[in-house]
């Protein structure tokens, strides 16, 4: 029985294809030690059976995937009487390029140009005939959904089976490259290799560097002449460059001479929509300032939404809930530790970590938009120049977005930097970029004292992040880290409408993680720092006599200059280090014992000023990172030392940052 | 036309495939098969940015977030370079 293969790119209409030839008669099962499927079937035309093999589909005849490997020894090795390649109508050009290595094989060919009525539907004009003649092999017009064209494409194929020789259009390589092919053929001739594989075809992949022959020749018998064929490389590659690249380029060149010949397609619009938002959004001057105005958006829309609407709701019914639960408590004579515990430790702690899930939701739902719809690389793009400007590493800014959600993989995200020096200095300056921990903390205080002016707030603490971590990578780039910085070059997507499922799913990527760790870090942390404000036995509850309060009271000292220096603040920033959330936990869990009413918000307002809310938000912003961060950087330097510089350091410009803000804010007049 | 990308690429801070595409007067499809060429052959390198997802899902296949639209950055490597020097020496 003769043998049909079909090959054609992804969701060229191969399958199709395939289905009308056989119909009923098809098997599917497994290519022998892959996982690919293997579909076979029988055509029976002219009382003649014909055996179908649908090969994977793939985009080109490399040894890259299994697909690709399956398809080509199918090819090569088994030999089919003739192949059908299904090349997609709509899209020639990119389909065209698994043809021109079909033609390269040397195997009897005929294409399926499927697809023909979205073809004519985009006014996409093909001469069938110019096509034909351009490849040197017959080409079938097909609508296979509709299964017009089919009868010829049989006729054809078994036209071209019965055809002693296939005629085919050669792709020209070069003097220089095809003298060499004949080089390393005739060297394989002298050997009689012990492969299937046509010589004049292993001579060009030899040369194309193809890594699955040379591994082949390498384990076989004669692999002293790869020396040979190195030769003919760097010979090739001595005069012009590496032949596997000049290979590749005049396949491109044959497909841009039989389209240019056999295709018109409607004048497409060279300046398009998408080009002209690009001209202002990425513009050198409205760039930046259209940035910052969206994002002050995307913090104002956080507070009124999120907080307004949904935060206030929540904090209601965790207060409720938590009512309930004591008076349950109480009701069920449970020990008055565990009713204080669960009452100011669970949910005036961790309670009030969970009160602003609604705000993170909100802010994270828009900044999903942003990533989805293409803008955040627009954004990039623009603080790219900025970056440069100031001698650091484009791709510092990607990681500094990435930090936004958490600074750990914001850590992470600094490997795709290749100097040492650029990747040091992302990484040393990532902490100053506000995580999405430190969110609650900056929402208490704003919530407490500048309730009208939230989003400038918020907008304004990221900036102040921001343009800290830019000063300090200048810092470390002029001593630290010297050295030229490598450029890169930044792929802006198409612009699209953002999916809900997209968005839903990145804001639960960051929910979620908030979540885990107020259920686990949160919740430990809360439980031993309850412990200690209770102990010894005996003290007031959440006082200055407690242990906990004995340990806040002998740091409070640091921050008196910024105007902090009470225990509790002290005891929530050291908290802090532990994770960041747990500032306003610990916060919460102190503050519960002014209970009588107020609440978290109401107390801050007694324990602060509007100066001193300020001077303690940006410590937040910008002291000592968390110990899952710290963690991170000691991994990604594999350095102690760098760990502890950064746990040091960060601290010092938050401190000082703190101070100045409250000494000059004071020298001022403020309060 | 691959050399002609490569060229044009070290040349620009940013891109997008569709610019690329009207350029060399074809589609952006091309442009991709032509950049994973580049990147099969050493001429660029790669890197993509999955906006530190946690999802921790094990497959990123079929995603919506993977298929978002995140920073991608390409590098012209040493390799890439050295073409780039030698066809504008030719």
């Amino acid at each position: 029985m003769k043998t049909i293969a079909l090959v054609g790119n992804p969701n060229s209409g191969k399958t199709t294809i395939f289905n009308a030839l056989t119909g009923a008669n098809q098997h599917v099962g497994n290519w022998p030690g892959v996982t690919v499927e293997k579909k076979e079937g029988v055509l029976t035309f002219q009382k003649e059976k014909y055996r179908i093999v649908d090969l994977p589909g793939t985009y080109s005849l490399g040894a890259y995937s299994e697909d690709e490997m399956v398809a080509r020894d199918f090819i090569l090795i088994d030999q089919p009487d003739v192949v059908i390649n299904v090349v997609d109508a709509t899209n020639i050009e990119r389909n065209l390029y698994l043809t021109t290595q079909l033609l390269e094989m040397g195997t009897k060919v005929i294409v399926a140009l499927n697809m023909m009525d979205e073809a004519e539907g985009k006014k996409i004009r093909i001469d069938v005939e110019k096509l034909s003649k351009g490849l040197g092999i017959p080409v079938v017009p097909t609508i296979a959904s509709k299964k017009n064209g089919i009868e010829k494409l049989i006729e054809k194929s078994i036209e071209t089976i019965n055809k002693k020789q296939s005629f085919q259009n050669k792709i020209r390589y070069g003097k220089e490259i095809e003298e060499q092919i004949e080089i390393v053929k005739e060297l394989l001739d002298s050997l009689s290799l012990n492969t299937k594989y046509p010589y004049e075809w292993l001579a060009l992949k030899l040369l194309e560097n193809d890594s699955y022959i040379h591994e082949m020749i390498r384990n076989g018998a004669e692999s002293k002449i790869l020396g040979r064929v190195q030769e003919s490389i760097d010979q090739v590659a001595a005069t012009m460059m590496e032949p596997e690249l000049i290979i590749v380029d005049k396949r491109y060149e044959f497909i841009r001479h039989v389209v240019k010949e056999s295709v018109k397609k409607p004048n497409e619009e060279v300046v398009t929509k998408s080009d002209r938002i690009d001209k202002i959004l990425t513009h050198k001057w409205l760039g930046l300032p259209i940035f910052a105005l969206i994002m002050l958006i995307v913090y104002q829309l956080t507070f009124t939404i999120g907080q307004d609407l949904f935060g206030e709701m929540v904090a209601g019914g965790m207060e409720v809930l938590g009512e309930k639960v004591a008076l349950l408590l109480i009701n069920a004579n449970a020990p008055e530790l565990l009713v204080a515990f669960i009452s100011d430790g669970l949910f005036g702690g961790v309670g009030a970590v969970l009160e602003f899930v609604p705000l993170i939701m909100v802010m994270y739902f828009f900044i999903g938009i942003l990533e989805d719809s293409g803008y955040m690389a627009r954004a990039a793009y623009v603080m790219d120049r900025i970056m440069r400007s100031l001698g650091l590493h484009g791709k510092t800014f990607i990681s500094m977005l990435v930090g936004v959600g958490c600074n750990v993989p914001g850590i992470m995200a600094t490997r795709t930097l290749d100097s040492k020096k650029d990747r040091m200095i992302a990484m040393l300056i990532n902490p100053f970029i506000s995580c999405g921990a430190r969110l609650p903390i900056y929402l208490v205080f704003i919530a407490a004292f500048f309730p009208k002016h939230g989003g400038l707030v918020l907008f304004s603490l990221y900036v102040f992040g921001f343009l800290i971590a830019l000063l300090m990578g200048k810092i470390f780039s002029k001593t630290l880290f010297k050295g030229e910085t490598s450029y890169f070059i930044m792929e802006l997507p198409p612009y699209r409408m953002p999916t809900i499922k997209g968005i839903l799913l990145h804001m639960w990527d960051k929910v979620s993680s908030f979540l885990k760790r107020a259920g686990t870090v949160i919740f430990t942390v809360v439980t031993i720092l309850w412990v200690l404000s209770v102990l010894p036995y005996g003290v007031e509850p959440h006082s200055s006599a407690s242990i906990l309060g004995r340990i806040g009271s002998f740091i409070a000292p640091i921050f008196k200059p910024a105007g902090f220096g009470t225990w509790q603040a002290s005891v929530g920033l050291f908290a802090g280090i532990v994770a960041k959330e747990a500032v306003v936990a610990t916060l919460g869990m102190v503050y519960a014992g002014v209970e009588e009413g107020p609440g978290l918000i109401m107390a801050i307002q007694e324990a602060f000023t509007p100066l001193t809310a300020v001077s303690f938000m940006v410590m937040t912003l910008l002291y000592t990172p968390c110990a899952a961060v710290i963690g991170t950087i000691r991994r990604e330097t594999n350095s102690r030392k760098w760990a502890i510089f950064t746990a040091l350091y960060t601290f010092l410009v938050g401190w000082i940052a703190a101070v100045l803000i409250f000494q000059v804010g004071r020298f001022f007049g403020l309060s | 036309m691959i050399i002609e990308v490569l060229k044009e690429m070290a040349d620009m801070p940013v891109f997008s495939k569709k610019t690329l595409a009207n350029k060399f007067h074809t589609n952006d499809t091309v442009i991709e098969q032509v950049l994973k060429e580049l990147q099969r052959m050493g001429c660029i390198s790669k890197e993509e940015n999955n906006n530190g997802c946690n999802l921790g899902c094990g497959s990123c296949k079929g995603c919506p977030m993977a298929s978002s639209n995140g920073i991608n950055s390409f590098t012209v490597t040493e390799k890439g370079k050295r073409i780039i020097k030698n066809t504008n020496l030719c």
